[in-house]
């Protein structure tokens, strides 16, 4: 049988999990910006992002011993991530309705009939709920395939391409992009 | 599909460029120290858990009621008797019923009792304070573990346990199944809120301040403490300590607390034990399945409590609407040990008086009376006790609360195969599998 490969990445999930802060500091440079890249995706807020992002290191930390496959450690922390944000985001939605930041910002470029302009994205990022931004965040925002994605949220990789398709096919439509 | 590509990489690049604002810079010693202190700990682990049951949308909560409540109409009995099945499924077939355990007042000591599910009783030992203890008798009251240890409390003089008498109060833990063991003391600060894991560990709170947590396996002497932070409330019941952590409720008025599950600042040295067994109105599963019941002020609710209903968060912390506004008369709730289904318990009134009424509910909004049992007068208020392990049986606890102070009438031994009860005397302690029970005599 074969011995699997253990990586230096691995090496440090393990280290840090039995309690090491100089190797989860070392996570946390790594990984901080993917988790930071969803946080934001989700929330659309710098502030309330970061303090997702923390909680979820927080999480991390607690749970890293229960973390079987080392090798999943990037999908498992931007999927923390994600859940958190989407977390402070509802209870934000039960205070206040809370607006995804819709910057004045020129998009610089290019042709504006290629490319989706910035009020457009916030609308229609708008119009989303967290579960949906969870699903693009996932997939836009850190890279992940269906598969790195079911396993995460609890699906099966066919439940989340299909959801992707249809959320796709949506925002599509509500883009002009038919 | 090239449309599809082409739009997809718009996608792409569109979250490209909206996620050049993404907050990423990090000083990662810095969070590394933060969630590493046990202040960050604390900070982290329970807030979130607490703010998640106060805070979700309320747009998700409608949508998932509606699917629910669809999926419920196209396959009421079928997925009734899936459910049923599936939570029976946990007994295995031919394994032997469970007791329950009574301790009872005895000359020179105690009593230890038990019950099976048609109410027969027998006492399976006799405690002799004096051959135990010095200086100290037996109270009759305490926590029995799935393996047959008692955790007994012991005074000076009668009352004292109660009372909080006794400077340096202890727990005796005795092994029912080798009295001759030698007794095994855990200091405590005297309270009731202790309990056994599945594997028989012991957690008992042992200070005054922030609700240390000692945790002592009786069979090695081993123990460790944990500082569970629930400063201001203390924990009015451990649900479960298998050295992963605490679950307990507080705060409230102690019949109607808040619930969070607590996670340990220190993780302990033994940590390789079975799922936690939790006890107790079940509010949640190892599966990671947690119960919230929101009552209106009216029903004793928590002043934050705007939104009556009961409703189970799913392992990732997503919840799921079991019941909404039709609480009157609604006392109790708990999850079965699959968590798959909820037990509810209400008292209605009825032309004679009132009667309290067990519900099973195996869907949201679907629910079968699996106990049915006319109140005395004199008793307006009752509550879940613990449920057995296999959900084959559940202590339900009856009060007359009319009066300024509570008055306890007592407690009823329900078997939840069958919907009959007994009322046996004397304090119950838990419940242990009649296969041990027979081999103590």
């Amino acid at each position: 049988m074969a011995i699997p490969e253990i990586t230096a990445n691995q090496v440090l999930v393990a280290e840090a999990a039995s309690g090491d802060h100089v190797a989860f500091s070392r996570l946390v440079a790594t990984y901080h910006p993917a988790m930071a890249r969803v946080a934001y995706a989700i929330t659309g807020d710098r502030e309330t992002a970061a303090d997702a992002v923390q909680i979820a290191w927080g999480t991390a930390w607690r749970r890293l011993g229960s973390l079987r496959d080392r090798s999943t450690i990037r999908s498992w922390l931007v999927a923390i991530a994600a859940n958190e944000a989407r977390q402070v985001l509802r209870r934000q939605h039960r205070r206040r309705v809370v607006e995804i930041a819709s910057v004045v910002e020129s998009d610089g470029g290019g042709d504006p009939s290629d490319r989706i302009s910035t009020v457009d994205r916030a609308r229609v990022l708008r119009s989303l709920d967290p579960d949906e931004r969870t699903l693009l965040a996932l997939r836009f925002g850190a890279g992940l395939d269906s598969s790195q994605i079911a396993a995460q949220l609890g699906m099966s990789a066919s439940g989340v391409r299909s959801r992707l398709s249809r959320l796709i096919d949506r925002l599509r439509v509500d883009l002009g992009h038919e | 599909m090239s449309d599809a590509m082409t739009f997809e990489a718009l996608l792409d690049d569109a979250f490209e460029r909206y996620l050049a604002d993404a907050p990423v810079e990090v000083d990662p010693a810095a969070v590394a120290a933060q969630v590493a202190s046990p202040k960050g700990r604390r900070t982290l682990g329970w807030l979130p858990q607490l703010s998640r049951e106060l805070g979700f949308s309320k747009r998700a909560q409608v949508i998932v009621l509606i699917a629910l409540l669809i999926a419920a109409a196209l396959a009421v009995v079928a997925v009734g008797r899936f459910l049923e099945r599936n939570q029976l499924s946990l007994v295995l077939p031919g394994s032997p019923s469970m007791e329950a355990i009574y301790v009872r007042a005895a000359a020179r000591g105690v009593d230890i009792v038990a019950v099976r599910p048609e109410g027969t009783e027998r006492v399976v030992r006799h405690l002799e304070s004096s051959a135990y203890l010095q200086g100290l008798t037996f109270y009759p009251g305490g926590h029995v573990s799935e393996d047959g240890w008692i955790a007994l409390g012991t005074e000076s003089s009668p009352g004292t346990w109660s009372g909080g008498g006794d400077a340096d109060p202890y727990w005796a833990l005795l092994d029912l199944g080798d009295p001759t063991r030698p007794v095994v003391q855990v200091h405590t600060n005297g309270g009731p809120t202790s309990a056994w894991s599945a594997n028989g560990i012991f957690a008992s709170p042992f200070g005054l301040q922030c609700c240390p947590i000692r945790i002592t396996n009786p069979r090695t002497g081993a123990t460790h403490d944990l500082s569970l932070n629930c400063c201001g409330g203390g924990p009015s019941t451990i649900l479960a300590a298998d050295g992963s952590g605490g679950l307990t409720h507080f705060g409230g008025d102690g019949a109607r607390a808040r619930y969070a599950l607590l996670v340990p600042a220190d993780p302990p040295s033994f940590t390789d034990v079975p799922a936690m067994a939790f006890r107790e109105p079940r509010f949640a599963t190892p599966g990671g399945r947690s119960l919230y019941v929101c009552l209106p002020p009216s029903q004793l609710g928590t002043p934050d409590c705007a939104d009556p209903g009961a409703w189970v968060y799913d392992g990732t912390g997503d919840p799921i609407d079991w019941t909404r506004g039709d609480l009157a008369g609604f006392m109790n709730a708990g999850l079965t040990s699959d968590g798959q289904a909820l037990w509810l318990l209400y008292v209605r009134s009825t032309e004679s008086g009132s009667e309290a009424l067990l519900y099973k509910a195996t869907a949201p909004g679907l629910a079968t009376v699996v106990w049915r049992q006319t109140l005395p007068d004199n008793v307006n208020w009752v509550s879940l006790g613990a449920f057995a392990l296999d959900d084959s049986l559940v202590t339900v606890y009856l009060t007359d609360l009319s009066l300024n102070d509570s008055v306890d009438h007592g407690s009823r031994l329900v078997s939840l195969r069958d919907g009959k009860d007994s009322s046996p005397n004397g304090s119950f302690a838990g419940y242990v599998r009649g296969d041990i029970v027979e081999s103590w005599r």
